[in-house]
C-alpha cells in the first residue's frame, strides 16, 4: 500500500480566502492511503518545497499530492522537489484547488468541500502511478534554415558562427529577400544592399553554410534532433559549378519577361539574374518563357556561354538530410490591392503600389532611381500616398495593423523629396504608428523638414481627369471632403501571409494563426518557438516586422536551436502513448487523429496463429502526449503513461465517493 | 465647451433598432470620403458616427439624418462593415418618436405622403401625391414646368389607379409603422 502524502498550499489568500485550506488538510489525513497531510502560506517557496523533501524522509512517504495551482504553473517545480528527496517525479500529483476552485467560487464552505474531493481524487490517481523515465536520443549537430531573406541569413549565420553546420534553403534563385528590393531603411536612411550584400557575401563565403537557392521544402519527417527533410533543388538549367557569372548569356538572350524582382514594373530576360548583387551569381533560365522550352529552339546563350555552363537537360534533383533543428524564415507575401475598386489600382498606370516606388526609387530598378508616372514617363509633381491598403479592415483585407507601413510611407516620402526638390506629397492615414527607436523622430522630421502633408483620413475614390488623378477623401481633424490632384498615387499595401505557407506549416506539423500567420508557441514568453519541438521562427513570417525586429528574431531563434544543438543527447517527457500490442487491431484510428504524425506501422507475428498483422507503434520521439490516440483507440489498446485508464478510473472513482459519504 | 459625459443610451438605442455597433468606428473617415452628398450635411458621416459613440443627441437634430439618400456606399466602403446607412435609418427613426423637429422638414414630409398614398393604394398616384406634397410643403410653384413636360409626355397619369394586391400592401405598410 502506498504511503501518500497531501500538502495543501494557502498560496496567500488565493487559496486561504476561499477554502479552509486547515481544515481541508485535517480531512486529508482521513483518506485511505494518506500517512500525514499538512498546509503551508507558500508551497512552492524555498521552505514550502523544503518542508515537502523533510516530510518524504521523515514519514517515508512514496507518494505525494500537492493541492495547489494548475500543474500548468508549478508542476516541474514540485516534480524537482520529489526527485531532490529520491521519488520518482511522476510520483507527485497536482490537485488544482485553485483556478478550478478558490479563484472561481464565492462559498467558502463550497470551496472547502470542493478542495477536498479534488484532493480525493488525486490520491486516488498517484496511488496508481506508475515510475517513468525519461527518453533519450541523439541530437544531429546541424540546422536546416529555410528562407533566405534577412531573417534567415542572420539566423544561418549565427549558426554557423557557433560552429554548427546551416543549409539555407531559398525559394528564388538568389538570397536576400525583400530588403534586397529595398533602396534605403528607415529610420536611418542606410542603404538597404550596402549593409545587407556583406551578409550575404558572408554566407556564401562561411565554410560552415550551404546555400541551396532556387530549392524548396519537400517533406520533413522526424522530430528535434533527428528531422530527416527532403530538399528539391528545382532545374536551373545554368551548372553552377562551371557558370563564371559573365553575364553573357543573359547580354544575348532574345526573351523578355515581367521582372517578379522588381514587382513588375520592370522587365528581364528568360535567363536572368535577379539583381546584381545575387548570391549565388548564377542565371535561371524561366523555362515558361525560354524559347528553346517553348518553341524548342534558339539555344543562344548554351552557344555563347565560354564556361558550356548551360544545361537544357538539367532536372529537378532531390537532396535528403538529417538536421537538429529547423528555423523557419518564409517572410510575406504583399497584398493584392487591385480588391479595392475605389481605388483603381490594377486599371491606371500611375497607381502603383508602395513596393513598386521602392523599386522606382532604387538605383539598380527599372528606372535607374528616376521616379517618374508610367504613363508618360515624366516626373510626377504631386504624389499621393493611402496608408492602410489591406490592413485595419475587416470588410476587404485584414483586421490587423501591417506595422511597417507607416514608416516606410514616411521614408518615401522623404525620399521623394530628395529626389524631386519641388514634388508635393500628401499622406492619408488613420494612426500614425512610429514605435520604435527613432521612429516617431523620423516622422516628424518628414513633415517638419521634407514638407509632406498629413492628412487624416481614408480616401473614397480616385479618378483620372484631365490628364491627372483626382483623389477624394476626407480630412477627419476639418470635418470636410478634400479634393487631391495627383500624378502619382502610392499604396501602403500590407503585409499578409505567404499564399503557400500552409502547405509548409503542414509538412514541418506546426500550426497557423486565423490569417495564417505561422504560430509562436508563446506570444510573450515563447515567441520564437513553435508547438513543435526544434522548430523555431524568425521575421515576417510570424507577423510584419520590420528589419530591426526580423534580425532580432532572427538571433534568438539562432541562439535557441544552438542550445538545442550543443547538447550531446536530448531528453524528452515520458509522458508519450504506448500501444499494447495484443489489444491492436490495427485499425489506425489513432493515425487519422495524431496531429504530430507519430504512429507508425508495425508488422508483429500474432501469438496464437502465428500469422503476420499489422498493429499501430507509437514514436516516442514525436509524441507530444496529447492522448487524441487514446481515446481514439476503440480497443482500448492505447494509454498515455503518466495518464493511463486505470489512473483516470480511480481518479473519477476518488470524486464519486466522496460524494456517496 | 462641450462638458463631455460618455452615455450608452443612443449608442444602445441604435444596436437594438438595426443592429448596428457604432462604438466599431475607428474615425477614418471613408464613409465620408466616398459620400455623394456629404457636400450638403452640416455633420458629415464620420462625425455622426463620433457623435453616435459618445451619445451627443445634437445628432439627431442635424440635417445629415435626413439628407443622407441611402446610397450606402459608406457601407460597401466601410473597412469595419458597419451598415451605416442603417445607423441612418435608425437615427431617422429615434428622431421621428422622440418628435425633435427635423432640420429639413419637407423631407420627412415627402416620405410620409408618399408612404400614406401608396398604402391607399398599393401604388403611387403621382398627380395626387405632388399636389399634396406641394401644398404642404408651401413649395407650390418650383418644378411646375417639369410637371408640365411630364404631364405632355405621358408620364403623369391623371387618374389613379390601384395595384390589385393593395389589400396587401395596405397591411405591410400598417404593420411597418407599428414599429
Amino acid at each position: 500500500m502506498p504511503r501518500v502524502g497531501v500538502f495543501v498550499c494557502w498560496c496567500g489568500v488565493n487559496i486561504a480566502k476561499t477554502v479552509d485550506v486547515e481544515q481541508v488538510a485535517q480531512k486529508a489525513s482521513t483518506l485511505p492511503g494518506v500517512v500525514y497531510s499538512t498546509s503551508y502560506r507558500y508551497m512552492c517557496s524555498d521552505p514550502g518545497q523544503e518542508l515537502i523533501r523533510n516530510a518524504i524522509s521523515e514519514h517515508k512517504l512514496d507518494r505525494v499530492v500537492v493541492a495547489s495551482c494548475s500543474p500548468a504553473m508549478h508542476e516541474t517545480t514540485f516534480q524537482r522537489a520529489v526527485s531532490e528527496a529520491g521519488l520518482n517525479p511522476y510520483f507527485m500529483e497536482m490537485a488544482n484547488i485553485r483556478e478550478q476552485d478558490s479563484w472561481v467560487h464565492e462559498d467558502r464552505e463550497l470551496a472547502t468541500e470542493k478542495a477536498f474531493e479534488l484532493i480525493a481524487a488525486a490520491v486516488e490517481r498517484v496511488k496508481r502511478a506508475q515510475p517513468l523515465e525519461p527518453l533519450e536520443f541523439s541530437v544531429e549537430k546541424k540546422a536546416l534554415v529555410i528562407g533566405g531573406g534577412i531573417a534567415g541569413i542572420q539566423a544561418a549565420l549565427d549558426i554557423a558562427e557557433a560552429g554548427f553546420q546551416v543549409y539555407l534553403v531559398e525559394k528564388s534563385p538568389s538570397i536576400g529577400g525583400r530588403m534586397a528590393q529595398f533602396d534605403k531603411t528607415f529610420p536611418t536612411l542606410d542603404c538597404a544592399m550596402c549593409i545587407l550584400s556583406p551578409k550575404m557575401v558572408d554566407c556564401y563565403r562561411h565554410p560552415n553554410i550551404k546555400i541551396l537557392s532556387y530549392s524548396e521544402v519537400e517533406e520533413v519527417k522526424g522530430f528535434v534532433g533527428n528531422f530527416e527533410v527532403t530538399i528539391k533543388k528545382k532545374a536551373r538549367s545554368v551548372n553552377e559549378d562551371l557558370c563564371t557569372g559573365c553575364g553573357l548569356c543573359i547580354e544575348r538572350c532574345p526573351t523578355k519577361a515581367t521582372s517578379e524582382f522588381d514587382e513588375g514594373i520592370g522587365e528581364r530576360k528568360a535567363i536572368y539574374i535577379p539583381f546584381p548583387q545575387a548570391v549565388p551569381l548564377v542565371p535561371v533560365i524561366d523555362r515558361e518563357v525560354c524559347l528553346w522550352f517553348t518553341k524548342g529552339r534558339c539555344g543562344l546563350c548554351q552557344r555563347v556561354c565560354p564556361a558550356k555552363a548551360i544545361d537544357y537537360s538539367q532536372q529537378d534533383t532531390y537532396i535528403k538530410e538529417k538536421f537538429g533543428t529547423i528555423i523557419v524564415a518564409t517572410g510575406a507575401d504583399i497584398f493584392d490591392a487591385s480588391v479595392y475598386g475605389e481605388y483603381g489600382y490594377g486599371q491606371h498606370p500611375d497607381i502603383i503600389t508602395s513596393a513598386q516606388l521602392e523599386r522606382m526609387i532604387n538605383s539598380s530598378g527599372p528606372t535607374k532611381g528616376e521616379i517618374i508616372r508610367p504613363s508618360n514617363g515624366k516626373h510626377p509633381e504631386s504624389v499621393v500616398f493611402i496608408q492602410c491598403v489591406g490592413s485595419r479592415d475587416e470588410q476587404k483585407g485584414y483586421p490587423y495593423c501591417s506595422r511597417v507601413c507607416c514608416m516606410y510611407t514616411a521614408k518615401h516620402a522623404l525620399l521623394l523629396k530628395e529626389h524631386l526638390p519641388n514634388v508635393k506629397t500628401y499622406i492619408f492615414y488613420i494612426d500614425i504608428r512610429a514605435f520604435g527607436k527613432g521612429y516617431e523622430e523620423f516622422v516628424r522630421r518628414v513633415q517638419d523638414e521634407f514638407g509632406a502633408i498629413y492628412i487624416r483620413g481614408r480616401v473614397g475614390r480616385i479618378y483620372p481627369e484631365n490628364g491627372k488623378l483626382i483623389v477624394q477623401g476626407t480630412d477627419t481633424l476639418l470635418g470636410q471632403q478634400v479634393k487631391v490632384e495627383a500624378d502619382l498615387v502610392v499604396l501602403a499595401a500590407a503585409l499578409v501571409p505567404r499564399k503557400d505557407v500552409k502547405d509548409l506549416a503542414r509538412k514541418l506539423n506546426i500550426s497557423t494563426d486565423e490569417y495564417g500567420w505561422l504560430m509562436e508557441a508563446h506570444p510573450k514568453l515563447r515567441p520564437v518557438e513553435t508547438m513543435t519541438k526544434g522548430i523555431f521562427l524568425a521575421g515576417t513570417c510570424q507577423f510584419p516586422k520590420d528589419i530591426p525586429d526580423s534580425v532580432a528574431q532572427a538571433s534568438a531563434a539562432a541562439s535557441k536551436a544552438i542550445a538545442i544543438m550543443q547538447q550531446e543527447s536530448l531528453f524528452s517527457e515520458p509522458v508519450v502513448a504506448r500501444v499494447n500490442k495484443n489489444k491492436c487491431v490495427g485499425c489506425f484510428s489513432c493515425k487519422e487523429v495524431c496531429p504530430y504524425s507519430a504512429i507508425e506501422e508495425e508488422t508483429v507475428l500474432e501469438q496464437t496463429s502465428g500469422l503476420e498483422k499489422k498493429i499501430a507503434k507509437v514514436n516516442p520521439g514525436l509524441c507530444q502526449g496529447c492522448g487524441n490516440c487514446a481515446s481514439a483507440c476503440r480497443s482500448q489498446a492505447i494509454d498515455l503513461l503518466g495518464f493511463t485508464s486505470e489512473q483516470l478510473i480511480a481518479q473519477l472513482e476518488g470524486l464519486a465517493k466522496v460524494e456517496r459519504e | 465647451m462641450l462638458d463631455l459625459v460618455a452615455d450608452d443610451t443612443l449608442a444602445n438605442q441604435i444596436k437594438e433598432i438595426c443592429g448596428e455597433n457604432v462604438k466599431k468606428c475607428y474615425q477614418c473617415g471613408k464613409c465620408t470620403a466616398s459620400c455623394p452628398l456629404a457636400f450638403a450635411m452640416d455633420v458629415k458621416p464620420n462625425q455622426v458616427m463620433r457623435m453616435a459613440q459618445i451619445g451627443l443627441r445634437d445628432v439627431l437634430s442635424s440635417s445629415t439624418i435626413w439628407i443622407c439618400a441611402s446610397c450606402a456606399s459608406c457601407t460597401a466602403r466601410c473597412p469595419l462593415e458597419i451598415r451605416i446607412s442603417y445607423v441612418m435609418d435608425a437615427l431617422r427613426e429615434i428622431a421621428l418618436k422622440e418628435n425633435i423637429p427635423p432640420k429639413e422638414p419637407r423631407i420627412p414630409l415627402f416620405h410620409k405622403i408618399f408612404c400614406r398614398w401608396v398604402g391607399w393604394l398599393g401604388k403611387l398616384y403621382e398627380l395626387g401625391f405632388i399636389m399634396e406634397y406641394k401644398l404642404r410643403s408651401g413649395q407650390w410653384f418650383n418644378d411646375i414646368l417639369m410637371g408640365i413636360k411630364m404631364f405632355i409626355n405621358g408620364k403623369l397619369n391623371p387618374f389613379p389607379t390601384t395595384s390589385p394586391n393593395s389589400e396587401v400592401v395596405r397591411q405591410l405598410m400598417e404593420k411597418t409603422s407599428q414599429r
